[in-house]
């Protein structure tokens, strides 16, 4: 599945806090707020192929949260309180608040509440990774495939013995890429997947054909 | 009455903020605990002052000393006198949890005395402390608002119930008795061996006086037509023939006796002549008078009856025997005579077949042992005790007096001494609280001296709840061997739950209360119903209002009232119980009033019976008449019509109904979603199970000191739940997660009740839990000297040393809060205040853990705080393959593969299941609740409700299915819950229809991290070796990284030798490296040990069948204990060989040869392998003068 291999933001290190839920779960929640990558994602660099040492700003995305209770009522603190680096790498949540954008205007995601007194302080990393490590690297929500005839759209007559030869995909994307973008990403990944077989094919073949 | 289940806390505004009442419901459920304990500081410790005997003994100068207890304070929980100005001086039992100490107050008793009938002043001495209820009257608590207990550490809804000894909660077990002051006709085939004559027939009764303390008497009915009392003081068993008893108890001639026998039964001329014979009989013993049978009883057990002074005269022994012993629950004799008299017909009427038996296996005939009543006969029995010490001390002071024994005078200053010496009462009664047991002296009639208190389990509210729900039969029961007791009767309807009982060895035995069920606390005085019984035309015995044969006899709690004419009893019986719903004239709500009608078959003993007494069962139905809710009991209601819907009354019969379709549903019961459409034994099993699973347990986590508390971390309320969900506020505690579950096989990781997880599901949180665990360190254990209360070892770190400059460490010796602890790395460090000496205490737990947090604990009077800590670790518990799920229908399974998200089967829209479930789990299971869930579940999600699932709603007419399937087409999905699929592997569309809906999920708590057994790696982290498969050796020369699975078997055993007894144990183990045992050099049982796994019988014949010697060889021979052991093939002996003995420690030492001791040569020795287990046999054959020959041969010599 071409979405498997798609790359995306996750944010994966957390360094402080002191709230009620403990670190892992505040990290937990944090992790699975999608972002916006439609246009960065394809110059980022997987931090594990990139040069530096923990992080730099070609393989991550640095966010910062610092939030402090000091009213007497329940202070929410949401994804809107990420504060990003890169502008074009921003919780999926506040993009639209700046841009009216074409996305559907949605509630900020809640990640923790404080009480009078708590603080929460978080440096994060968002960083490349595709789905197949974590679901939180994941940019969709929903896809289906179909074959010929969809039952929905084609109004060609049924035909039992037939082979299929046409493809339906529906993908519902989680807001951090365009869907069509999702999908040509994919593609292009899977494209470029199989370029690389083929010359590290002929590659062997070559090889071989020398010993 | 019930709303629709909703999701009012997502709108309510006041959600999160504290109530003001707690929810009465879920405080009823414990209501019988606080009541009964209650009732015991109240109207109990009047009743001990009041029941407990003087002790009365003579001093040696012929003083006659009388000692009596006068009155008994109990007190509410305060810190100690000598406490370092605190900020409070109530004790609260958040410390208690806490520092883990008992929350106690203190017991007060004032003594009085009297010499020679002057009576002298009181003394007042202070006890001790006993443990005291959380949330009864004399608990701190009492009374506060739930913000108020949130203030205080407490939880919102905190219920109380229980005690809290040495930091943990422990519940009184309720105990099924048999009801109190009711004459049974019983058969037991056992009462024949009970002497000649005796048959299995008998009227058994269980006195019990309002101290609640019992006597059992038992009518026996003998062959020839005569009639023996068996009666018991001090479990000690005494027969009487009933006329002399009867003797004892009135002043009247033999006339009047048998007058009054036969009273009702005038035609009956077998009984008249049986107990013509039986006076007869009484005459050949000489006792003719009421006081030559008291004289006689007297004189025969004034020697056994302990504690009765030496001054009283034989007569005055006998009436103490007779209020003890005889109908004890009566104090008037007429009373008792009465009494016996009634039982006596009854008996004669059983054992002739006119009456049916009485079951003592039915709830109509029992009653249940409250803790609060429990209580109350430990503390007077540890009176009681008290004073008979005393007595002892004083005897012996008088004894050791310089003046001489004669002059010892009893004085307020010599029982003040003699109190110092005086028993702890208060520590043997917390004894008794924190392990259950009493000891034998006082088994308080009961028929157990253990497992009296449990642990009230935290592990999840339902459990924690069902605690104080459960009423155990007794553990007597649980060795027997017949079924009987163990049946559901139908008797038990709306007072025991038929589903909440666990299966296997309890079964039936561990009931649970009804969710409506409650148990009548407190004493009513009976006055008020004998008023309103004569008002409304009964009769005195001694005027009957026609023939005794056509009146009912009038009994209430035990005793005899009168009678009432055939033609007015049903309008009596009436009448009263309009007073009892209307509650007039001051008749108990609570009372039982039951009118037993004669038939023409043997039925049960006719009769209008009432009860008020305590510790009966009740339970609330509607009284139809009336309209108004009645309290019914559990004789009663046999004899009562009531429907359970308007759809079922009958017209002109049925004259009650019940409150809802689910009150014979328990508390945990009542929170399966469509039970109605379960198997019944699976609804059994989500009883169970719904107890194991891991949910949100508590909400003062923080404050508590919990050995160990599992947690999920991403609870959801379901979204389909039955009304009582709702009712008893269980979002506070959620249990699962709604899971959206497809009913397919897909990849076989799902056979035999395994599930497949989606991986993407659980890496969003689905069933993320941790468990929480407690170290108390107290560094006066680590010390090895002096007093456990004074350390000279004080926490800390000095700033000067690593682990406080590398920042492991804080100045005050411990972990920072939310520290990452791995195995050896550094814990805590301590400080020697005298020599300055600082030691560092490693982690040593093979599981990492994070440090959630620290509580520095202070003794009781608040000094020094710096030698006692308990930190709360976290360990993860997120889910990993092995660990168990369940749905709430009874349906475990666990967990065997997680799933990628891209291979799992999607379904048109694109939705991936988040559970796979088998579809095989439900022919068999018959689990349609589940499917309906599912299917609700489903309609619940798209159109974002809550369904009500309360089982008994949907009909024949209106099935659930038709209504969640046109739900599920208004949805715009398949009226069935069916989906078409697609494979995730290649997307090809699937052949049939699988169905989808969403279930709740519960997490159990079983999980393979507390469980596997093996080299204690986690996965990821083996150092530097690598285990080969499922041998589990080690590799040499790899020292390469990998993933170890937990599913390996590693450790086996084998048992060859188990018929030699005394041998050794009879597990042997396998394994590799790892700990073995001194003597068999076979490894070790037990996990915690890093033993092996026992390779059993049965394993080995399965590779015997197998064919595989090798394999068996190597498994119970090779890693097991196979040792090279030098053996001398010329005398065959095993255990002669010896190693040389050597005059010089020269070189030669190390090639040291085996020398036989026997042959003494060298010459013949040969190393053979056997196992090490079998060298041991023959050293132990040899201690017996037996000596094993081995032929053994030099290979190549023959």
């Amino acid at each position: 599945m071409p979405y498997a291999n798609q790359p995306t933001v996750q944010i994966s290190q957390i360094e402080a806090n002191s709230t009620v839920l403990f670190d892992e779960f505040i990290s937990h929640r944090i992790g699975l707020i999608p972002l916006t990558s439609d246009d960065v994602v394809d110059r980022m660099q997987y931090s594990r192929d990139c040069t530096c040492e923990d992080f730099c700003p070609d393989c991550s995305v640095e966010f910062t949260m610092d939030v402090k209770c000091q009213d007497d009522v329940t202070r929410h603190v949401t994804s809107a309180d990420l504060i990003s680096s890169n502008p074009k790498i921003v919780p999926v949540t506040s993009r639209n608040k700046e841009e009216g954008s074409e996305y559907d205007d949605t509630d900020d995601i809640l990640i923790v509440k404080l009480r009078k007194g708590q603080e929460v302080k978080v440096k994060a990393f968002a960083r490349k990774g595709f789905a197949k490590e974590h679901a939180n690297t994941t940019q969709i929500t929903l896809y289906a495939t179909q074959h010929t005839p969809n039952l929905r759209n084609d109004q060609a007559p049924f035909d039992p013995t037939g082979f299929p030869n046409k493809y339906f995909y529906n993908v519902e994307s989680c807001g951090s890429m365009k869907p069509e973008n999702i999908v040509f990403s994919a593609l292009a990944r899977l494209k470029e997947k199989l370029s690389n077989l083929q010359t590290q094919l002929s590659h062997e073949i070559q090889s071989d054909a020398e010993e | 009455m019930e709303s629709k289940p909703n999701y009012k806390n997502l709108t309510s505004e006041s959600y999160g903020k504290p109530a003001e009442k707690q929810n009465p419901v879920l405080q009823n459920l414990v209501k019988p605990h606080v009541e009964s304990f209650n009732c015991f500081l109240h109207e109990g410790l009047t009743k001990i002052v009041e029941n407990l005997d003087p002790v009365e003994f003579s001093l040696p100068n012929k003083d006659k000393i009388s000692l009596k207890i006068e009155n008994v304070i109990i007190a509410s929980p305060h810190v100690s006198e000598k406490a370092v100005c605190p900020r409070t001086v109530k004790v609260y039992p958040v410390e208690c949890r806490g520092r883990g100490v008992t929350y106690k107050g203190s017991l007060q008793v004032q003594i009085g005395y009297s010499v020679n009938g002057h009576v002298g002043p009181s003394l007042t001495k202070n006890l001790g402390q006993v443990p005291i209820m959380v949330k009864s009257a004399m608990c701190n608590l009492a009374g506060l608002s739930p913000k108020e207990l949130i203030k205080r550490g407490e939880e919102e809804e905190e219920m109380g119930g229980y005690f809290i000894v040495n930091g943990i909660e422990k519940v009184i077990r309720m105990l099924v008795l048999q009801r109190r002051n009711f004459p049974m006709c019983t058969v037991r085939p056992t009462w024949k061996s009970r002497g000649a004559l005796f048959t299995e027939y008998g009227v058994m009764m269980r006195c019990v006086a309002n101290d609640h303390s019992a006597t059992n008497l038992v009518l026996h009915y003998l062959s020839n037509g005569s009639s023996q009392l068996c009666f018991y003081n001090k479990n000690q068993v005494y027969f009487a023939p009933i006329v002399i008893i009867l003797k004892g108890l009135v002043s009247m001639p033999d006339k009047y006796i048998y007058d009054e026998l036969v009273k009702g039964k005038e035609d009956d001329s077998f009984y008249k002549g049986c107990i013509v014979a039986m006076l007869r009989e009484a005459l050949n013993e000489k006792l003719y008078t009421q006081r030559d049978v008291l004289e006689y009883m007297g004189s025969r057990f004034r020697v056994i009856t302990h504690g009765v002074a030496d001054w009283k005269t034989d007569v005055e022994v006998g009436q103490h025997i007779y209020r003890r012993c005889i109908c004890s629950h009566l104090t008037k004799d007429i009373d008792k005579f009465n009494l016996l008299v009634h039982m006596t017909r009854k008996l004669f009427d059983f054992a002739k077949g006119r009456c049916a038996v009485e079951s003592v296996d039915s709830p109509m005939f029992q009653e249940v042992l409250l803790g609060g009543h429990l209580y109350q006969m430990l503390v007077k029995a540890k009176l009681e005790q008290y004073l008979n010490v005393l007595r002892t001390v004083i005897d012996r002071h008088a004894k050791s007096n310089k003046d001489g024994a004669e002059y010892y005078k009893l004085t307020p200053d010599s029982l003040m001494r003699a109190l110092r010496f005086g028993p702890d009462i208060c520590k043997s009664i917390e004894f008794t609280m924190s392990t259950g047991n009493i000891d034998s002296q006082h088994a308080l009639s009961l028929l157990q001296m253990s497992g009296l208190t449990v642990v009230a389990d935290k592990l999840n509210f339902m459990r924690f709840v069902s605690h104080f729900r459960c009423i155990h039969r007794g553990a007597f029961f649980g060795q027997m061997r017949t079924t009987g007791v163990r049946k559901l009767l139908p008797e038990a309807w709306g007072f025991l739950c038929p589903v909440h009982t666990p299966d296997g060895s309890p079964c039936g035995l561990m009931n649970h209360a009804s969710a409506l069920c409650q148990i009548q606390v407190f004493t009513m005085s009976p006055q008020p119903v004998l008023k309103a019984l004569y008002s409304l035309g009964v009769c005195p015995l001694s005027d009957p209002p026609g023939p005794v044969r056509e009146c009912y006899t009038v009994m209430v709690d035990g005793k005899m009232v009168g009678y009432v004419a055939d033609d007015q009893a049903e309008t009596v019986t009436q009448k009263m119980r309009y007073m009892k719903v209307k509650n007039l004239s001051k008749v108990p709500s609570t009372m039982e009033v039951c009118l037993v009608k004669r038939t023409p078959y043997a039925s049960q003993y006719p009769g209008l019976y009432l009860f008020t007494t305590p510790a009966r069962m009740v339970r609330p139905v509607i009284n139809l008449a009336l309209e108004q809710v009645e309290m019914i009991g559990t004789f009663e209601q046999v004899y009562m019509d009531i429907c359970i819907n308007q759809n079922e009354a009958y017209e002109g019969v049925t004259t009650h109904q019940e409150l809802d379709d689910v009150s014979m549903l328990s508390f945990a019961g009542n929170l399966t979603p469509f039970s109605d459409f379960n198997q019944s034994p699976r609804n059994m099993y989500q009883c169970q199970m719904g107890k194991q699973t891991m949910g949100v347990p508590t909400h003062t986590l923080q404050y508590r000191n919990d050995n160990k508390v599992y947690k999920l971390q991403t609870p959801q309320t379901p979204m389909v739940r039955p009304r009582k969900y709702d009712e008893y506020d269980m979002d506070n505690y959620p249990l699962g997660t709604n899971a959206v579950v497809a009913v397919i096989s897909y990849t076989g990781y799902d056979m035999e009740d395994a599930m497949v997880i989606n991986k993407a599901s659980f890496e969003r949180g689905f069933g993320h839990a941790s468990v929480y665990k407690t170290e108390m360190i107290n560094l006066c254990k680590k010390q090895t000297a002096g007093r456990f209360d004074k350390t000279i070892l004080t926490f800390g770190c000095k700033p000067d040393t690593k682990p406080f400059l590398e920042g492991e460490l804080d100045s005050d010796g411990l972990p920072h809060i939310g520290a990452y602890l791995t195995e050896g790395c550094t814990y805590y460090s301590y400080i020697n205040t005298h020599n300055g000496e600082q030691k560092v205490v490693k982690y040593k737990n093979n599981e990492p853990a994070w440090v959630e947090h620290i509580k520095v604990l202070g003794n009781d009077t608040g000094e020094n705080m710096r030698y006692k800590v308990a930190i709360m670790l976290r360990f993860n518990r997120n889910p990993i393959i092995g660990d168990k799920f369940a749905s709430r229908h009874g349906q475990k399974g666990v967990c065997s593969m997680m799933y990628p998200v891209e291979n799992m089967p999607f379904t048109e829209s694109g939705m991936t299941p988040d559970i796979i479930f088998n579809p095989h789990g439900y022919p068999s299971r018959m689990t349609i609740g589940m499917m309906i869930e599912s299917m609700a579940g489903k309609s619940a999600a798209t159109f974002a409700h809550c369904y009500d699932a309360t089982p008994f709603q949907f009909s024949e007419d209106d099935p659930a299915i038709d209504h969640f399937g046109e739900l599920l087409v208004k949805a715009g999905y398949n009226y069935y819950g069916t989906e078409r699929f697609y494979s995730g592997v290649d997307g090809r569309e699937m052949e049939a229809n699988v169905f989808m809906g969403v279930v709740y999920y519960q997490r159990l708590r079983h999980m393979v991290s507390d469980k596997f057994q093996g080299e204690a790696f986690g996965v990821g982290q083996v150092p530097g070796m690598l285990l080969r498969g499922w041998v589990g050796m080690v590799l040499r020369g790899n020292n390469s990284t990998g993933v170890v699975h937990y599913h390996r078997v590693r450790h086996l055993v084998s048992d060859k030798f188990q018929r030699l007894r005394n041998m050794v144990s009879d597990k042997f183990k396998v394994r590799t490296t790892g700990p073995v045992d001194p003597v068999t050099q076979q490894p070790v049982k037990g996990r915690k040990k890093h033993g092996g796994v026992r390779f059993g019988e049965m394993e080995r014949d399965a590779l015997i069948s197998h064919g595989t010697p090798f394999l068996l060889q190597d498994r119970l021979f090779n890693n097991s204990d196979k040792t090279l052991a030098p053996v001398c093939t010329k005398c065959g002996n095993l255990i002669s060989v010896s190693t040389e003995k050597l005059s010089t420690l020269d070189k030669k030492e190390r090639n040291r040869s085996h020398v036989c001791s026997l042959c003494k040569s060298t010459d013949h020795i040969q190393m053979i392998s056997v196992p090490h287990v079998f060298k041991y046999l023959l050293i132990e054959l040899a201690a017996m003068n037996i000596r094993v020959d081995l032929n053994v041969k030099e290979m190549g010599c023959d």
